[in-house]
């Protein structure tokens, strides 16, 4: 079981990735824009953040950049979810430290599947 | 001066009625606005309430949520937003469950409107679906709708759920022939190629004219059969210039190096877009053979052929890895 | 002469001057009426773009014909980087940006090449359009398809030519380096070409004010309407603009105009008329015009389009200063372009462009603005004189301020109904509220700068004075 935030506006995808993962047993907690996420993390410390990468206010990569640039919160594993198709994005989201990269649409047991692999790694 | 009088009065009254029913439709959309915004939380939390509802269902759990108070609008709404996150077996159970809800009964009347913005719309939600009753719905439709811009529309529905009917078909339902090829009637082309490669073929043994058999043969390269090598070879010596080029980008699109022999001869072909399309088949195909002739390409009196060189020769020395972008570079030009 | 006979002559002309002045501003109305109604038409039939971007890019990936976004930069050191950030994230499957330096006082350059770790190349210029020497070419190391051109100071349209000359995709887009494209702006406009079978050469689109919304990192993070009630005026005037007029036109075949914030061309054509003229304040408008000129004497058939989705933001004056010299700017572009293409007016060799697009540009841009202002003082003169039926100054008035305000708010209805992008109901409000009261006043003082304008075109003034802007920050 863990903690694990979910960042994006839209409400459906929230509910969606929500309900897998708390059918496998995690807490979530939600965010709804890059500020609100940054706020949360920096607080709660969750144990994995689902990111979107198009946010109001703040966007995913930069939240993605802010994380890995504090030492306290740059071990929490990322994974981006985009509706980008094209390779540069991918490469840009892994070098700048996102662990999974998933682009909409995608299959809810494939997210599940990467989350609980990156969560036993951290352990 | 009565009339004038009766004319200056007619334009005072016309202004002010003008203005005052004008005003008042404005009134009245902005009262709209205003309860759609006090309702705007209350409609997230349903449109919640919903979207967590399916998702049980298509997980096989019991529903939950007060389902009464959820309009087939809602429903529709959510469902397509879901179902665009969605990929794999949960989407096609997500579309079952909203058919079985009777969501798709709507939208097939929806597809019946007179108003034509409104059968796209349902067309587009007929793709969703994409089950049996929705590709008859969209095939009676690319048949008989009597909007051209409705079954174009309808084609591409049918394009994306793999169901187009043969090409020779859809040409003449789109009345194709009739005018100049646009991007979409290409698509269409490119689309149907996988799924009838022989009838694209014969259809080359029609009295086309020389703008649509360039596209046809095209289309040959994006039908996956190394088989037509010889047919591509064969438009590769025709005298049309589009037919010559068309060629060539159709056995780069096959990405078979079996056409090595008559692609590099058209390094010398007199057209130089043509010229242009066969250096970026090489480079395309990686063949490192045909270096010695592109590098002779670099002193070509066209500009578009010396550029496209120049890129064809880097990829080439970057190697295999480079093929695929290489293939972009040869989209972004325009050979004008 | 006698003075009786002096004084009926007299009489006679004011009585001239002021039916003159009423037709004239009957007849603009009533054509702002029917652009209204074949606007609302327009709106009511068309197939409503495909829901966001998400979709076009899965249909239309690998169709879309790739672009190239032409951005000149004067002196925009402390934006450019996220300016042209922005411009790179762009959605659409294959784009190139070209910045083109036009010689800047500041660092922009410098700033370009440390953000985007430029390092220079031979790129070749395809055709040389501008007038200036080209200095240097750089590309990107982290970004290929980013391309700097340096170049010596110029104007807007020599900076625009010259990334026109580098320019090597079927499309090009011409944008105002402070324009803020919608992410899926591109996409948008370039739809048409998706249905084109060959005529289209170039696509409009609409586009709207930023003033009052949150911009950050060179895009749009939350739309609002300013408080000043200068951009909320304008912000009037762009939806009479962009949702009436332009869609009209564009429906009725006669699209005179494609603002320079914003505009996708096909390049060939482009390179093919040279590109914009160097030489007048309203290259946007005389580039149209002479495509249109150029086109028509060569008897090819083609199509200019108009997207009504809004595909950029602009940055508007704050003031009235400023607002000033941008409209005394537009005029006398206006009048500069009906100049040089004077023997296309009427002429049936032009078709619909010569006999009804021009006409009716000379009686917007020429006769409109005199004769409204000369309108206000000479019809209540004349019916106080007892020359003139005072109902005629009565119904001057109603069909210059309230009919002009019907037309306004007849516009935010089609907004509201159609493209709903005002964010609530208050906002929605305010605006309406301007929409009603720009007719007193806000208007006129508008066609006072536009006599301006007229002034400076008969002095052939051809200074540029900076339009003084609000940065994006500042409110």
């Amino acid at each position: 079981m863990a903690n694990i935030l979910i960042a994006d506006d839209d409400p459906i995808l929230v509910e969606l990735v929500k309900f897998r993962l708390e059918g496998a047993g995690h807490v979530t907690s939600v965010a709804s824009n890059g500020e609100e996420a940054l706020d949360q993390i920096k607080s709660d410390k969750p144990d994995l953040v689902v990111l979107d990468a198009m946010m109001p206010i703040v966007s995913g990569p930069e939240v993605l950049r802010a994380i890995k640039s504090d030492p306290e919160t740059k071990d929490i594993p990322i994974v981006m979810l985009t509706a980008r198709k094209g390779e540069a994005d991918v490469v840009t989201a892994i070098r700048s430290g996102a662990a999974e990269y998933l682009t909409k649409p995608f299959i809810p047991q494939e997210l599940l599947v990467r989350i609980e692999k990156l969560l036993k790694e951290v352990q | 001066m009565i009339s004038s009088w009766m004319f200056y009065n007619t334009i005072i009254g016309g202004s002010v009625w003008m203005a005052g029913v004008v005003i008042a439709i404005f009134g009245l959309l902005v009262l709209r606005r205003y309860i759609a915004e006090r309702r705007m939380a209350a409609n997230k939390r349903i449109d919640a309430a919903i979207t967590r509802s399916y998702l049980r269902r298509v997980a096989g759990h019991r529903p939950e949520g007060d389902e009464k108070s959820w309009t087939g609008e809602r429903r529709l709404a959510a469902v397509s937003q879901i179902q665009a996150l969605l990929r794999g077996g949960e989407r096609d159970r997500l579309m079952q469950i909203a058919e079985l809800d009777g969501l798709l009964a709507a939208t097939l009347r929806r597809s019946h409107s007179w108003r034509r913005s409104e059968r796209v719309s349902a067309i587009r939600m007929l793709q969703r679906f994409g089950s049996e009753a929705c590709v008859a719905r969209l095939r009676e439709m690319l048949a008989r709708d009597h909007s051209q811009r409705v079954r174009v529309e309808a084609a591409f529905a049918l394009a994306a759920a793999y169901a187009l009917p043969p090409p020779r078909e859809t040409m003449r339902i789109l009345g194709m022939t009739a005018r100049a090829p646009s991007k979409l009637d290409i698509a269409l082309l490119r689309a149907s190629a996988p799924e009838y490669p022989e009838q694209l073929a014969l259809l080359l043994e029609d009295d086309l004219s020389p703008v649509w058999r360039a596209q046809v043969i095209d289309s040959l390269g994006w039908s996956g059969n190394v088989g037509f090598i010889g047919l591509l070879e064969e438009a590769a010596r025709q005298e049309d210039v589009e037919v010559r080029c068309a060629a060539m980008r159709a056995c780069a699109k096959l990405g078979h190096p079996g056409g090595r022999e008559f692609i590099i001869s058209a390094l010398h072909d007199p057209a130089a877009t043509v010229r242009t399309q066969a250096v970026s088949a090489c480079s395309a195909l990686g063949l490192k053979e045909a270096e010695g002739d592109i590098r002779r390409l670099l002193c070509d009196p066209e500009l578009w052929v010396r550029l496209r060189a120049e890129q064809a020769l880097e990829a080439l020395a970057e190697g295999i890895g480079a093929a695929s972008s290489t293939f972009n570079h040869n989209t972004m030009m325009d050979y004008g | 002469m006698t003075w009786a006979g002096f004084q009926d002559a007299a009489a006679q002309a004011v009585i001239a001057v002021a039916f003159f002045c009423f037709i004239v501003v009957f007849l603009r109305n009533a054509i702002g009426l029917a652009q209204l109604l074949i606007a609302g038409w327009v709106f009511g039939t068309r197939i409503e773009p495909s829901e966001g971007a998400r979709e076009l890019w899965q249909r239309y990936a690998d169709l879309a014909m790739p672009i190239t976004v032409i951005a000149p930069a004067y002196n925009e050191e402390l934006s450019i980087a996220e300016s042209v950030k922005a411009l790179l994230a762009l959605e659409y499957p294959d784009h190139e940006v070209i910045v083109v330096n036009d010689g800047s006082k500041d660092d922009t350059l410098g700033e370009l090449l440390r953000v985007f770790e430029m390092e220079k190349c031979d790129r070749k210029q395809i055709a040389k359009l501008q007038q200036t020497e080209i200095r240097e070419t750089y590309i990107s190391r982290r970004f290929p398809n980013l391309l700097v051109v340096d170049k010596e100071n110029g104007r807007k349209a020599d900076a625009a030519n010259a990334g026109l000359g580098f320019a090597r995709t079927p499309l090009v887009c011409v944008i105002d380096a402070d324009s803020i494209i919608e992410p899926d702006g591109l996409l948008r406009a370039a739809e048409p070409f998706m249905h084109d079978d060959g005529r289209l050469v170039a696509v409009g689109g609409a586009i709207r004010i930023v003033n009052g919304s949150t911009v950050k990192g060179g895009s749009l993070q939350e739309i609002s309407v300013a408080k000043g009630l200068v951009p909320r005026f304008q912000v009037v005037e762009y939806l009479r603009a962009f949702l009436t007029a332009r869609v009209a036109n564009a429906h009725t075949n006669t699209l005179m105009l494609i603002s320079g914030a914003f505009g996708l061309f096909r390049r060939s054509t482009l390179v093919e008329i040279g590109g914009y003229r160097h030489d007048t304040v309203g290259e946007d408008l005389e580039l149209v015009v002479r495509l249109h000129r150029h086109l028509r004497e060569q008897k090819r058939d083609y199509q200019l389009a108009f997207v009504p989705d809004i595909v950029c933001w602009t940055e508007a004056p704050a003031g009235l200063k400023g607002l000033d010299n941008q409209r005394a700017r537009w005029q006398q572009g206006s009048l500069e372009t009906l100049q040089r293409h004077r023997r296309m007016i009427c002429n049936p060799r032009y078709g619909r462009i010569g006999l009804l697009a021009m006409p009716h540009i000379v009686l917007e841009d020429i006769l409109g603005p005199p004769a409204e202002l000369v309108g206000y003082l000479v019809l209540p003169a004349a019916a106080l004189l007892g020359l003139l039926d005072p109902m005629m100054a009565v119904a001057f008035f109603f069909v210059s301020i309230v009919f002009g305000s019907a037309l306004s708010v007849g516009t935010l209805v089609l907004e509201e109904q159609q493209l709903r992008r005002t964010p609530t109901a208050k906002d929605l409000l305010r605006i309406g509220w301007a929409a009603l009261i720009e007719n007193f006043g806000y208007r006129q003082i508008n066609l006072w700068y536009r006599l301006q304008g007229v002034l400076r075109f008969v002095k052939k003034d051809n200074t540029w004075a900076a339009v003084p802007r609000a940065g994006f920050n500042a409110n």
